[in-house]
This record gives C-alpha cells, structure tokens and sequence, in this order.
C-alpha cells in the first residue's frame, strides 16, 4: 500500500517539478529542498574553462600523411563539395560545433554586448510588442536596458546585476529592488535578457541537431535548446536562429509547455543588434539606471513582500569575527571616533552588520540591500579607484552620501549625514577586514 | 525511430571527441562537484573522466544508452575512489560552520553549507537522478535513458532523495531552505 502511494507521490512531484501546483504540504517541502539544493549545485563553468581543458585533454593530432598536390587539389574538391552538401540549406550539421562558435561570438572575458531587440509577443504571450535596447555583461552576471513601447514611450529602465534586479518605471515614478527576478509580480521572463538566457542556455544544454536554413535572405543556422528554468520555476525552450557567418543570434523564439498542450511560442525576439565590444569601451553609465531626485523605492523579499527592518542585534567584537563573509570597518577608531556599536540587522530576506563610527556608519551587507541604503541604488554619481578596487559614490534618498565597495562576496557602504562627507571620503581608503587589534 | 536518432547520436559522440567533450564536459564538471564537494578537484576528476571516454568511447557498444550515460558511470566511480582516498586521510574540521555564529547571514552559510554535505551523501543512483533531473533540466524520459531505468522508478529515486535531503536538513535543525 505504501509503495503504491509512493508511487502516486513520485508521479505528482514530476508533475509539480514540471511547473504544477505542489497538492500536499509534504511534496511542496520536497519540492522545496530539491530546488534549493539544486540550486547549489548548479555552478557555471564557462565556455572558455570547457574550451581549455579541451585543448589539454585532446589527443595529440596523428602524423599526417604527405599528399601529393594534385590529389590535395582533388581532396580539397571533395572536401568541399562534402561540406557544401552537409550545410546546404535543406541539410543539418552536429549542433555541438554550430553551438561553441555561437557562443564563441558572444564574446570572451573581457567583453560586453550592445544589443537592441524588437519583442513580440506569440501565441501563448498576452503582452504588447516592445523593444530593448541596453548592455549585457555576461562574465560579470550584469545585464541594463530601456524598453520602449510603441511610439518610444519608455515602459521601464532595468537593471540586473547577480540576479538583483532594480527596475525604474517612469509612468509611476516609483523603483522596485528585488534580490532576485522570482520577487517580481510579472515573473523573470520580464527581468532576464533573451541574449544572457541563451547564452547561459550555450554553455549548460546541448542543443539538438542544427539545420541550415536561410533567413531574411542571408545563409543561417537553426537550433533548438531544451527547457531552461528560470528563476521563478517558469521554463522556456528557446529555438535560436544565428548568422551563419557571424554566427551571432537572429532570432530566438521563447516557447512554454502548458501541462497536456504542445509547446508555443510564448515570445519572438528579433534581434537588430548584437555588437561584441571590449567592457572599457562601454559606457560608464551602462549597466546603471538613473532614479530621478523624488522616486518612491521599494525593496521586496524573494517572496515578494517588501523589506523593512525586523530586528537588530547587539554584537560583540569576537561574534563579529565569527561572521562570514568576513566583514570589513575602519579598526578601533577612526578619525577621533571610537567603534561604537556593532549591530547585526535584519530585514526581510537579508542581514547585514553595522558598525558606528561617530556620524559615519559602514554596513556590510549581501544580496538584500539594507532598506535605508535604497534611495542608493541607480547610477552611481562618482566612481573612484581605492587601491585595486573602484568605489561608487551615490546620493542617498535622505540627502547624505554613500561610498560602496564590493568585498568578497559581499558589499560594504559607508553612509554619512551631508557634514560627514569628507571622513567618508577617507574611510573608504581605510577599510579592512575587521581583526581583534 | 527515437531508437535511430539516439543510436545515431550514440555513433556520432563516440567517434567526435571534440563534440562529446564540448556537449558534456560542464555538466560532468557540476556533478562532479556535487559529489566530490570541490569544484577545483571536480575539473581535474573531469578530465579524467573525458580522457579515458578517449580511450574507450571508440569501443562502446550501442545498448540503448547515450554515451553520456557512460560518462556519468565513468565519473561516479572515479568521484568514488576519490572519496573513498579521501576517508583515510586525516582533514581539518571545516571552520565555516564552527565560525558562522554571529546571525543570519552566517546562518545563511550554515544553511547553504548544510544542503551541500546533504546532496553529497545522497547514494550514487539518488544523487544523479537529482542532478539530471533538477540541476541539468533533462526531462524525465531522458533521464530514464541515462540511467538505464524506468521513468517511474526515476521519479521514485528523485521523490526518495527529497525525503532524505529534507531529513538530513531536519537533523541540523533546519528546517525551510531558503
């Protein structure tokens, strides 16, 4: 009996897996733990690492046999007329090759993209047309854009950077900061570029086999990638359209299953532009979105609910040692202020550890950002080098400043009142990992 | 018919190795790490893993599994014999969980920390129905394929891998992942 109920179970997990509505409290726990775990477990590992160990796992090539040159000529034909078959329009090639050259153009390491892509929406997407243009950062998790809607009215500026979404809606002027696009009511498909989805999608799926096909009049390259999930549990299947000589995305097309239907396409995103360019030719204010002086800013949890302060916490010297990511501050004094408190705050989903320097606070913080540190996120008004790191100078929402530097898997911020300014200025050249002397 | 196309594909990756080893080598990376709890070790265990598909692929025989089925079998056994190494030598307790006291952010880590061990000592055939199910995205039937089971008892192994997961958790007083 009990086995025949697993079994049951076993099949309504696949179905809640499948994007279905977890029916018992039991398998929504599982369903739960399966993801969070999986999610630890789903590591990127780059084309580049992928292409390298390659070159040092592959085989030495054998010796090759001298050929004569009149039959190398007749090789070459044959060659060549073998290939012209195999990739002529109607034929089809191994995807795996077609798929490494195509995530090859996107570019390397040190590289960003410039794209501007027209939306429209297939049948099973209830959206009007639009079009993005903005900058993607793939090596560095960060993706900015502007879409417009017909006519060029702006529907919203967003900002991606490690899964922390910013979105500015101008009609409303009001800004939603999210730790992550599965907090936003109108899910990820609206909150991830279509180009890093398919780039991520390169470098984790094996596409099926590539056909060669002509599109808008130009030879090109048609490949399917199976169902990626996004980050709120939505999947997509994309079929991808590239230039066969740039190999650069075209066209890719979203597609949805809904449980007992075929898949359909959910969105068509044409791509117009695609120009690979080194990151410091980019511009400054690329991957920032500007909030006008007046935005109302919201902070939501991963579940969706806004963040507010719940608690703060006392600590002491040696519990703030124990924390990790290690934290950083300014020693025992700085500029005739001694440490004083060392707190540990909590609001929605995050924490992060203050510590007060007379009027300078250092907060130290991860994915969430701490609520009075929002009216901070947007473009940041100054950048400037401390040391090997670059730190960002913004205008807080309550008229002081704050100087963010991003620290080993995390981000530490200095706030000042307007009259601080000058110490925060140096404290941020004076930070370091918090030590017992 | 979907016999054809996957002994068609089976004939492909066992004579391209340049191809297998791109279409493969980042998910044996990932589940490598899962298992060997080291993403430095698990890149040097993959290539391993794809130089010995070099030496042999070229002599499988087509049993109804995809070659990356024997890849999968190939990195389970050498994620094996490394752990099993491993257990005989002396290691330093890990300091994140014994440092992490000091609040939510370290609890965080203990959490992450916690779910990490958890799907480490998963058995073998749990763990990888997990991995392919849920980290790589294949469907079930594809998983099946893999494994070399039905899709029922696939999806019997992913249901039981949750419970254990969800235990081990419970064990540590965790009890909602976040």
């Amino acid at each position: 009996m009990r086995r025949d109920d697993d079994r049951a179970l076993a099949r309504m997990l696949a179905d809640a897996l499948d994007g279905g509505e977890p029916p018992t409290d039991e398998l929504r726990a599982i369903v739960q733990v399966l993801e969070a775990a999986a999610a630890e477990a789903r590591l990127d590992v780059p084309a580049e690492e992928t292409e390298q160990a390659l070159r040092a796992a592959r085989p030495e090539p054998r010796a090759r046999r001298l050929i004569r040159p009149a039959a190398a000529v007749a090789v070459a034909v044959v060659s060549a007329a073998a290939a012209l078959l195999l990739a002529g329009p109607f034929g089809s090639g191994p995807a795996a090759d077609v798929q490494a050259q195509a995530l090859a153009a996107l570019g390397g390491r040190g590289d960003v993209l410039e794209v501007v892509e027209r939306i429209t929406p297939g049948p099973a997407g209830g959206f009007t047309p639009s079009t993005r243009t903005g900058w993607i950062d793939p090596t560095r998790g960060r993706a900015a854009w502007v879409q417009r809607a017909a006519g060029g009215v702006v529907v919203d500026r967003t900002v991606v950077e490690h899964g922390r979404v910013t979105r500015y809606d101008p009609a409303t002027h009001t800004a939603v900061v999210a730790p992550s696009c599965a907090a936003l009511a109108t899910g990820c498909a609206t909150a991830v570029d279509p180009i890093a989805v398919y780039r991520r999608a390169l470098t984790r799926l094996a596409a099926t086999e590539t056909e060669a096909v002509t599109f808008r009049g130009r030879p090109a390259y048609r490949f399917a990638l199976p169902i990626q999930r996004l980050a709120d549990a939505a999947r997509v299947a994309q079929v991808v359209t590239v230039d066969a000589r740039t190999l650069l995305p075209e066209r890719i097309e979203w597609r949805v299953r809904r449980r007992g239907r075929r898949p359909q396409a959910a969105a068509v995103i044409d791509i117009t532009k695609a120009l690979v360019t080194p990151r410091e030719l980019a511009p400054q204010d690329a991957f920032g979105v500007v909030l006008p002086p007046g935005t109302a800013v919201t902070e939501l949890r991963a579940t969706g609910r806004p963040v507010a302060i719940s608690g703060v916490r006392r600590l002491t010297l040696s519990q703030a040692l124990g924390v990790r990511p290690a934290i950083d501050w300014l020693g025992p004094v700085f500029a005739h202020h001694r440490l004083g408190a060392i707190e540990l705050v909590r609001f929605g989903d995050g924490t992060a550890v203050r510590l007060r320097y007379g009027p300078l606070l250092v907060w130290n913080y991860g994915a969430v950002i701490p609520p009075p540190l929002l009216g901070t996120a947007g473009v940041p008004v100054k950048q400037f080098p401390i040391g090997s790191r670059t730190a960002r100078l913004y205008q807080t929402a309550s008229g002081g400043i704050a100087i963010e530097v991003d620290r080993p898997g995390g981000t530490v911020a200095i706030t000042s009142t307007r009259s601080g300014q000058a110490p925060a200025f140096s404290a941020a050249g004076r930070l370091r990992p918090v030590t017992t002397r | 018919m979907a016999d054809d196309v996957g002994e068609a594909r089976f004939r492909r990756e066992q004579h391209d190795f340049d191809a297998l080893f791109r279409a493969h080598h980042a998910e044996i990376v990932r589940y490598l790490a899962a298992r060997l709890g080291s993403r430095e070790e698990a890149a040097d265990v993959a290539s391993e893993v794809f130089i010995e598909a070099w030496r042999r692929a070229p002599g499988l025989r087509w049993r109804g599994r995809p070659v990356l089925a024997w890849l999968y079998r190939v990195a389970a056994n050498m994620a094996a014999d490394r752990v099993s190494a491993r257990s005989r030598e002396p290691v330093p307790a890990p300091a994140a969980a014994e440092a992490a006291t000091a609040g939510d952010e370290a609890a965080t880590v203990i959490e992450r920390d916690a779910l990490r061990r958890a799907l480490a000592t998963l058995p073998p055939d749990h763990a990888l129905a997990v991995h392919l199910r849920l980290v790589e995205g294949y469907p079930f039937a594809d998983v099946a394929r893999v494994m070399g089971r039905s899709v029922g008892a696939c999806q019997m192994l992913v249901l039981r891998a949750g419970r254990e997961l969800r235990e081990a958790l419970e064990g540590e007083g965790i009890h909602a992942p976040r």
